[in-house]
């Protein structure tokens, strides 16, 4: 196993062991480097085919990229099915586009691709392409510059403001997903940096690495794999785009994935009991016109408050100190487990823990703290922890 | 002799456990680790399988942590607090992760061993 992957924090967590495994269990549930390399080259696959010189739709440019989950690099494993959701959108430029007009010319062209054909059903506003064991490729269809088109979007998001399909083709719909990926990043990491700067804390790499993944986006992997455990396909469970708005404005900086789950989760209950008797707005930070949160019923605002509830208790109760590995284990797996994904991830989780302690023993680098224990994953303690010379061998 | 009772904080993710210390003086003698509350216990998805690395182990309820190998690593010059105590951590820290995974991931020693490994052991000893 190759510990040197799964580095010490860099910061003072009052619990980083915790915060290590749940960013562990978090590398294991969502789309590993291979797929998400494999599903990269399906999108640019169609891309290309999109706009090659004999397609219709050349003189408009198309432009295929990835939007949710993919781009925002919150990707979780889908529950109760194999395939992962890759959401793409096929953006034009030019034309005098009808909804209707447009997603056809779309559809047609992946049509003729006698690969992408039988791969092909419509699933409107968007062209799917069904990856048997893999993915779901959605491709919606935008269009940049229609003339007299509505421009709802807040100014600082305007210049990627785009119009899609409504779901029945009959009219246009307002989006904007580059400008929803350009505001969750600056939330995981201008907020992130911002607050390490203040905190006068060590500097972050300017490209981000595989191990030092933005922990607001480790944060929203877990939610949504906690939520899918808790409604476990139940039509009440919050929209992903829900919890990854909410997650994004309640966190205000800080390293730890355990307190930023706390606090997503504690904000969330706040904003429930701010409406009194009504539901929840989210709104479209790139839209203000948009609520994310408009099919949400009161049964499934009652089901999040106790979503958001129950799995804050949790985490409080994980990170007390003397809960104990195999309790601990069991409540991993009981928020993220579950199914054979999450129980690997957990066990796993605590195996790397298990590596790193070793590790850090047999090269002389373990230390402690009297009343606090062994510092295997947090900044170091108080005393050296002498070897023990059987240890290892 | 010395008895020493304290309440032991291996690690924030593990149980804490109130521990006992003998240690009489003496050529040969070295600390007894006495683990009391909560006590070792097996898995109890395998109730047969003695706990690794401890002294006792056929005998439920008997165990004592093996935390180091006595004739290499205690010489009686070194503090228990800075040697005993550290090294009683990291096994019990294995302990539990043994008790999680089935798996010890602490290497070491068994106290009872035979025929190679002692010579082994010997051979190792005196290269020091």
């Amino acid at each position: 196993m190759d510990v040197s992957a799964a580095r010490p924090l860099r910061f003072q967590s009052a619990h980083p062991d915790l915060d290590f495994l749940l960013g562990r269990v978090a590398e294991d549930i969502q789309l590993s480097p291979t797929r998400y390399q494999k599903a990269v080259e399906h999108y640019e696959a169609v891309g290309g085919w999109l706009a090659a010189p004999d397609s219709q739709l050349a003189v408009f440019r198309p432009r295929v990229f990835a939007q949710g989950s993919m781009a925002l690099e919150t990707t979780v494993s889908p529950w109760g099915r194999v395939e992962y959701d890759v959401d793409l959108v096929c953006e034009v430029t030019g034309g005098q586009w009808t909804a209707q007009t447009l997603y056809d010319a779309v559809y047609t062209r992946l049509h003729d691709n006698g690969k992408f054909a039988p791969l092909l059903t419509p699933s409107e506003p968007c062209a799917r392409l069904e990856y048997r064991g893999d993915f779901h490729l959605d491709i919606i269809p935008a269009v940049r510059d229609l003339a007299d088109m509505p421009r709802p979007w807040v100014a600082e998001y305007a210049a990627t403001g785009v119009l899609v399909p409504a779901p029945d083709l009959k009219e246009w719909s307002p989006s904007n997903p580059e400008g929803f990926i350009k505001w969750f990043k600056s939330r995981a990491v201008s907020v992130r940096r911002d607050w390490l700067l203040n905190a006068k804390l060590e500097p972050l790499p300017e490209q981000t690495e595989a191990e030092d993944k933005a922990p607001l986006a480790v944060a929203v992997q877990l939610l949504k794999r906690a939520r899918d455990v808790a409604f476990n396909g139940k039509e009440t469970a919050p929209l992903s785009v829900v919890l990854t708005t909410l997650a994004g404005q309640h966190y205000a900086g800080g390293e730890s994935v355990t307190d930023i789950m706390e606090a997503v989760l504690h904000g969330i209950r706040g904003n429930i009991r701010a409406v009194g008797g009504g539901i929840i707005r989210v709104l479209n930070p790139t839209n203000l016109a948009e609520n994310f949160a408009d099919s949400m019923t009161k049964a499934g605002q009652d089901a999040l408050d106790r979503f958001a509830k129950n799995v804050g208790a949790k985490l409080v109760e994980l990170r007390e100190p003397g809960i104990g590995i195999t309790h601990l284990k069991k409540e991993m797996e009981q928020l993220f487990g579950e199914d054979p994904v999450g129980v690997a991830a957990v066990d796993s989780a605590v195996r790397k823990l298990a590596e790193l302690h070793k590790g850090r023993r047999d090269s002389g680098t373990l230390t402690y703290s009297p009343s606090v224990g062994l510092s295997v994953v947090g900044a170091p303690g108080t005393h050296h922890a002498p070897r023990n010379t059987n240890y290892g061998d | 002799m010395l008895v020493a009772r304290g309440n032991l904080v291996p690690s924030p993710i593990t149980r804490q456990y109130r521990i006992r210390i003998e240690y009489r003086e003496g050529k040969g003698n070295r600390p007894e680790v006495y683990v009391e509350e909560p006590k070792l216990s097996r898995r109890p998805q395998k109730p047969d399988e003695p706990i690794p690395h401890t002294y006792n182990h056929d005998t439920p309820g008997e165990e004592r942590p093996c935390a180091f190998y006595p004739s290499m690593d205690w010489d009686g010059t070194r503090p228990i607090a800075t040697t005993v105590i550290p090294w009683l951590m990291s096994w019990l820290l294995d302990y539990e992760i043994w008790h999680a995974t089935g798996q010890w991931y602490g290497g070491g020693v068994h106290p009872t061993m035979k025929g190679a490994s002692k010579k082994w052991l010997k051979k190792r000893a005196a290269k020091k």
